[in-house]
């Protein structure tokens, strides 16, 4: 058995209670995404799910690798060309997962497995989501508004996501000097 | 161990290169597949990752830690203090010791999240408790340390921390002596003397003689004989202990082997004399170093004999004493032997010593060990090795020299107090 895969099952057995609760945020979430995605009309094929189910695993064995960010994109795939149509509701329900996934992962990549993050420390991460949440009911909101305005509407949403996605970009090429990675 | 230490600076987390990469491409994708449902996924990673970009640190942090005390006893727990400076903040710090042989760690698994205040310039400091539950000379406090920076887009480490000497001085066995000691001698100390001197212990009631002092005067039986009687007092002395630890054979099951039994009950002997006013000795026999303390008396001194037996390090069977076995023992002193009686050059030393007139004592510290499978041949060979120690305990005792074994002391006060009876009658015989 490689290192790092012996690692990963050190952190899942041997882990704090802690830590297997946010390992265990990470499957749950998914499943909640999957049912978010089935119910904005996506079918349940089992190729798809099954390969769902083992990242979602890998994510959660090894938080501090590229498998969160893989299974990520993988969700994000999976969104893409099992829904179709303008903006659902449940892609609110979809984002809350994406969202969980991530933090979960970050707090459990905060140390090695046996670490027991303070009260301060979830109290401060609990009111980010919270904060990151809102925001993205607010582009939800904006996004199914401008959604029902029609073509005029998709071409603001697509200035807005480049503007976001140049911020973003910006922002990191001015902070880090290069890509960061 | 897997080697954790990177190279010192800043570097970006996973979470931060995963909300940069993953908005990134979720939001180019809404835009060329006008999806915007996949923006509003996007947004929990990109929200994540903004905050994080704008504090990024630029200088490394300093880690400093510490030890609270580079001596300990055997069960106490000491404090490791990792403390790291930085200009730029810190949200996170995470220290990890893991626990080594006969050291506990608290808390189980030595890890510990400490959250900091986002600030520049401070410091943040996270502990974790060491309890070497084990004597002797170790290191400890080896680990690594990590610093996040807020909203964790920043990691600082792992770094390894050095180790660091700590001196676990044994915890001294219980020994309560009550007997007197055999042959106290000197001008101070605790013990009665058998000559007339300025000690406590009455003497005698007697006439007054010129020389004698006014606050001697016992008033009451002046007063009814008529004439000045005075009170006379015993002086009191003290008693020199040597004590002589057998670290040249090492059998049994670590924590209660023959040594940590002899340095133990040494630490326990040495406590109980020095503390009524004694004067001890130590020297230990067949250490992979030469360690000997000369004979002194008090609290210092303890410490002194403490700190010795903790760099004690168990050495060879066949060990030879430089001196052939010859030191110095005060006049008067009682020697111990703490001893299995395995090594030669043990038995030699307690043989050379009883022929030269000194008191000794050997006290006895093999374990129970067990006796094995009947055709066992490593445990046939114990117990032939058993059987010739046998015969050099007989051959002791033969030759006047008590071996006691080690329970708690009570063995070992009983032969004391025989032999402080045995001496108080060899010089109270009259002329």
């Amino acid at each position: 058995m490689s290192p790092a895969a012996t690692s990963a099952l050190g952190r899942l057995v041997g882990g704090s209670a802690q830590q297997r609760l946010l390992a265990a945020a990470v499957p749950v979430a998914v499943t909640a995404f999957l049912a978010a995605a089935t119910a904005a009309g996506a079918g349940l094929a089992v190729l798809p799910v099954a390969v769902t189910v083992l990242l979602a695993v890998l994510a959660a064995a090894a938080p501090g690798s590229a498998a969160p960010l893989v299974l990520l994109l993988w969700l994000g795939g999976y969104w893409l060309l099992g829904v179709a149509g303008p903006v659902s509701p449940w892609t609110v329900l979809a984002a809350a997962a994406v969202l969980v996934v991530h933090v979960a992962s970050g707090l459990a990549a905060h140390g090695p497995a046996g670490l027991v993050l303070d009260r301060a420390t979830l109290v401060r991460w609990l009111r980010r989501g919270v904060a990151v949440g809102v925001a993205t009911l607010l582009v939800w909101v904006v996004c199914a508004a401008l959604a029902r305005g029609g073509p005029p509407g998709g071409r603001l949403l697509s200035g807005t996501a480049l503007a976001v996605v140049a911020l973003v970009a910006a922002t990191a090429a001015r902070r880090t000097g290069s890509v960061p990675r | 161990m897997t080697e954790l230490t990177v190279p010192s600076g800043w570097r970006p987390t996973e979470l931060l290169f995963r909300g940069v990469a993953g908005a990134a491409v979720l939001a180019l994708v809404a835009v060329v597949a006008g999806r915007p449902d996949l923006l509003v996924l996007a947004v929990p990673l990109g929200g994540f990752a903004v905050p994080a970009l704008l504090r990024r640190p630029a200088a490394p942090p300093e880690v400093v830690s510490s030890l609270g005390a580079a001596v300990v006893a055997e069960g106490q727990a000491v404090r490791l203090r990792v403390v790291v400076t930085a200009d730029a903040p810190v949200e996170h710090l995470t220290v990890s010791v893991p626990p080594v042989r006969w050291v506990r760690v608290r808390p189980s698994g030595g890890v510990v999240g400490v959250a900091a205040t986002p600030g520049a310039g401070r410091a943040v400091s996270a502990s974790v408790h060491l309890a070497p539950v084990r004597w002797g000379a170790r290191r400890v406090g080896e680990g690594h340390v990590a610093a996040l920076s807020p909203w964790a887009g920043w990691v600082w480490g792992p770094q390894r921390l050095q180790s660091q000497p700590m001196a676990v001085v044994p915890r001294p066995a219980r020994f309560e002596g009550t007997g007197p000691p055999p042959h106290p001698v000197g001008l101070v100390g605790l013990h009665p003397a058998r000559r007339p001197g300025s000690g406590s212990e009455l003497e005698d009631i007697r006439e007054f003689q010129p020389g004698d002092r006014v606050r001697r005067v016992h008033w009451r039986v002046s007063r009814r004989t008529g004439r000045l009687h005075v009170t006379t007092t015993r002086s009191e002395e003290d008693a020199a202990v040597v004590l002589l630890v057998d670290a040249g054979s090492d059998v049994g099951d670590p924590p209660a082997t023959s040594v940590d039994t002899a340095v133990r009950a040494a630490a326990g002997v040495a406590e109980h004399h020095l503390r009524r006013g004694d004067r001890v000795a130590l020297r230990v026999l067949g250490s992979a170093h030469q360690l000997a303390v000369p004979a002194s008396t008090g609290r210092r001194h303890l410490h002194r004999v403490l700190h010795t037996l903790a760099r004690v390090a168990p050495g060879s069977p066949g060990w030879q004493d430089p001196g052939g076995g010859r030191f110095h023992v005060p006049a008067g002193a009682v020697a111990l032997v703490l001893s299995p009686l395995l090594a030669p050059g043990a038995v030699v030393t307690t043989t050379r010593l009883a022929r030269s007139g000194v008191t000794v004592v050997v006290v006895d510290t093999l374990p129970e060990v067990a006796p094995g499978a009947p055709h066992d041949v490593p445990a046939l060979a114990w117990r032939m090795r058993l059987l010739e120690r046998d015969h050099v305990v007989g051959r002791l005792r033969r030759s006047g020299v008590p071996v006691v074994p080690w329970r708690g002391g009570h063995p070992l006060d009983e032969v004391l107090r025989t032999i402080a009876r045995r001496a108080a009658r060899a010089r109270t015989v009259p002329r």
